[in-house]
């Protein structure tokens, strides 16, 4: 890896926005404590009918597939072979390790017996039937893996460049694991919901839902790439390599094409469409769900569109919510409770969900500026020279 | 790009679609019935909803009352919880004249955990906190192994399995079908304290039995109904109602242990329609096939090692 290709973005780490969302990070810690001292029930509404809530959706289903950014380009980069993205690989891979941290974060602050978290790992405990095992061991590891994959930036910013080749030696395997553990336990994540059976409205319970919830998780990582990218672009004044993300558009085309006609096929095949009048809330999250899949295709075949930067950061959002309402409807919206139960968030529940996604963007801009992360800001530093806005703080 | 690389792609690729598409056949078939699979026959045409198989309940498992009164002195559980293992309900239809009935009838029923041939919690729990004992099919809980991630009470056909919400140092609660008394030659409590009959200990063969000679009676004849068990001399004489042809439980998500007759449909009853095909079943089908022997994740990560030890490196290169 050349290291010259990466600097720090520099600059100030305690502005206007970083520390509002430390604000945000410190009342969802206060929160957390509250947790763990007074309990599930009284942080939340959870209850016996609804055993899992917006924590479990949010923090660690949806947060996990936004950290889909590193595994996605190691895919692209590594597997199909397209070496030009490797510019990308970096940022994505900082997104995902904060995302997965906090999943597994999230993970241990909503199971109710926390304390017994080490349980999991004993050997003559392990259920290897259990869906939940093989999704908490492989988002577990993925986590490690994704911090290992960041010592090469550190040590760059180090100045070790021995170790750093020795270290390079080995990363095919961590790479290669990167790619196997999140395509395990993203699908797992769908597969979850199968031995619910009827309690889950047939919209959402299908042989086919550990396929669609990869393959959404994929479409989720090419969109946090192009929203990640976008964001970084108005963030740090960057230039925008729109014609990676335009190749990267071509591919995710596919990718929600694919997803489409399986999804679609599957109702169709199991007659299940008729389920879509179960609810009015079925009825319209049901909607919002395809509608959020079906805008940015339209957007995304047409070579004009897909190459319009406005247009494609508008289908990178779409994509990223599509994803969310889809595993919030699979958990919760088609979720049929025992008689007499309802569930809406508790204003904790929400404030750290918020609080944690804060941790992500303020993580992330603390280490953009003060690691070699993103590409330099203005072309020329390929010549050599060093941009005088930039990199000034590494020393 | 070499041949090589492209065969080593497909080896990856096979083990990464087997990782994700539905499984094909090769079925983990639903459990068998154990050997001596104790049983319980609840026939809700004979409970006359006065809750005293609750209090003994409590009492057995020394839980507390639960109620929403400032000072209370009755246990007003309204559903099981993390505090109350076994609860009546009322269903109530129109008037509720007429008492298993289900237009302008009632009917009750007595709720708990229906300790299933194939157990869903079984399948689900991370930690292998839930049990079935191998010989009579008693499923416990064990708290010491649990972590609290609630998927038991998330997938539980029955929703049996409770979380004490009220704790912040809770755990999972659920019917343990009394084993602590099985052992020391008592019956469960409830069927104990059971006034009429309703509740019926036996093996789960004899319940079945039982359910089926009921079900064969003429509807308005008399007929002595066991007390406890089927050998107990005191005995309920009562008019057979007209019962629901169905034995709840015999096939219902691959059996249970607790099985029930009674005389509205089950449906109405708190008690879900269910396939014979149990979900932990299906489920399992589906992890065995992807995880069987580690082969795909090993096909997958053997490919892409391959395929990304020539590339790790180079990618600046292109």
């Amino acid at each position: 890896m050349k290291i010259s290709k990466t600097t720090p973005m520099g600059g100030n780490i305690l502005t206007r926005p970083f520390l509002f969302l430390s604000l945000l990070v410190l009342i969802a810690v206060a929160l957390l404590g509250f947790r763990f001292i007074y309990g599930l029930g009284e942080a939340t509404n959870l209850n016996n009918g609804y055993p899992w809530g917006l924590w479990v959706v949010v923090d660690i289903h949806i947060t996990a597939a936004i950290g889909c950014g590193g595994y996605i380009l190691a895919v692209v980069i590594y597997v199909l072979n397209k070496g030009e993205f490797h510019t990308l690989i970096r940022p994505a891979l900082v997104g995902s390790t904060f995302a997965y941290t906090l999943a597994n974060l999230a993970a241990f602050a909503d199971i109710g017996r926390w304390w017994n978290f080490y349980q999991i790992a004993l050997p003559w405990n392990i259920n290897l039937n259990s869906v939940m095992f093989e999704v908490a061991m492989c988002m577990g590891l993925y986590m490690i893996v994704l911090w290992v994959e960041l010592v090469p930036p550190a040590l760059e910013h180090f100045g070790q460049q021995k170790r750093l080749k020795t270290f390079n030696r080995f990363l095919f395997l961590i790479i290669s694991l990167g790619i196997v553990l999140p395509t395990m336990h993203q699908s797992g994540l769908g597969a979850l919901i199968v031995v619910a059976g009827n309690k889950i409205s047939p919209l959402w319970q299908t042989p086919w839902i550990s396929f669609l919830f990869l393959l959404s998780a994929i479409i989720m990582g090419f969109a946090i790439v192009i929203f990640e990218g976008a964001l970084t672009v108005l963030g740090f004044g960057r230039r925008l390599e729109l014609h990676l993300y335009r190749r990267l558009a071509k591919v995710l085309r596919w990718a929600l094409a694919g997803y489409l006609v399986v999804r679609f096929a599957d109702l169709i095949y199991r007659d299940a469409l008729m389920a879509v009048t179960e609810t009015p809330a079925r009825t319209i999250m049901f909607l919002i769900e395809n509608a959020l899949y079906a805008l940015p295709l339209i957007i995304l075949v047409h070579p004009r569109w897909r190459g319009n930067a406005r247009l494609l950061f508008l289908s990178a959002i779409c994509l990223l919510l599509a994803g969310a309402v889809l595993r919030f409807n699979a958990l919760i919206v088609g979720f049929n409770p025992p008689a007499g139960y309802i569930y809406f968030p508790t204003a904790m529940e929400l404030l750290v969900s918020i609080g944690l996604l804060a941790v992500e963007v303020i993580g992330f801009t603390y280490i953009v500026k003060r690691y070699p992360i993103l590409p330099p800001r203005i072309k020329t530093v390929q010549n050599g020279s060093v941009p005088s806005n930039a990199g000034a703080v590494t020393g | 790009m070499s041949i090589k690389r492209r065969d080593f792609l497909k080896v990856a690729v096979t083990g990464g679609a087997t990782l994700a598409l539905p499984a094909p056949a090769k079925a983990r078939s639903n459990l068998e019935v154990p050997p001596n699979a104790i049983g319980m026959l609840y026939d809700a045409t004979l409970c006359i909803g006065c809750k005293a198989c609750m209090v003994g309940c409590k009492d057995a498992n020394d839980m507390p009352i639960e109620s929403q009164d400032v000072s209370p002195i009755w246990d007003t559980a309204t559903d099981a919880s993390g505090k109350t293992l076994n609860i009546i309900k009322l269903y109530k239809n129109g008037t509720a004249e007429v008492k298993d009935r289900e237009t302008d009838g009632f009917s009750f029923v007595k709720r708990h955990c229906m300790h299933c041939v194939d157990p869903g919690c079984i399948s689900v729990c991370p930690t292998s906190a839930m049990r079935k004992n191998p010989d009579n099919g008693i499923v416990t809980h064990h708290p010491e192994a649990c972590i609290g991630c609630r998927y038991c009470v998330w997938a539980c056909p029955y929703n049996v399995p409770k979380w004490d919400f009220e704790d912040a140092f809770g755990q999972i609660n659920k019917c343990q079908f009394c084993s602590h008394r099985l052992v020391e030659g008592k019956l469960p409590a409830c069927v104990e304290r059971c006034p009429t009959g309703a509740s019926l200990f036996g093996t789960r063969e004899q319940m079945l039995a039982e359910a089926k000679r009921r079900l064969a009676l003429e509807p308005g004849s008399a007929y002595a109904y066991p007390r406890r068990t089927l050998d107990d001399p005191n005995r309920h004489e009562a008019t057979v109602p007209h019962y629901i042809d169905q034995v709840y439980g015999e096939t219902q998500g691959g059996g249970t242990q607790v099985i029930m007759l009674a005389g509205v449909p089950f449906e109405n009853l708190d008690l879900p329609i269910l396939p014979e095909r149990s979900y932990a079943g299906v489920s399992e089908t589906i992890q065995q096939t992807v995880y069987k022997g580690m082969l795909a994740p090993i096909a997958l990560l053997g490919g892409l090692m391959f395929v990304t030890s020539r590339r790790v490196g180079k990618e600046d290169e292109e």
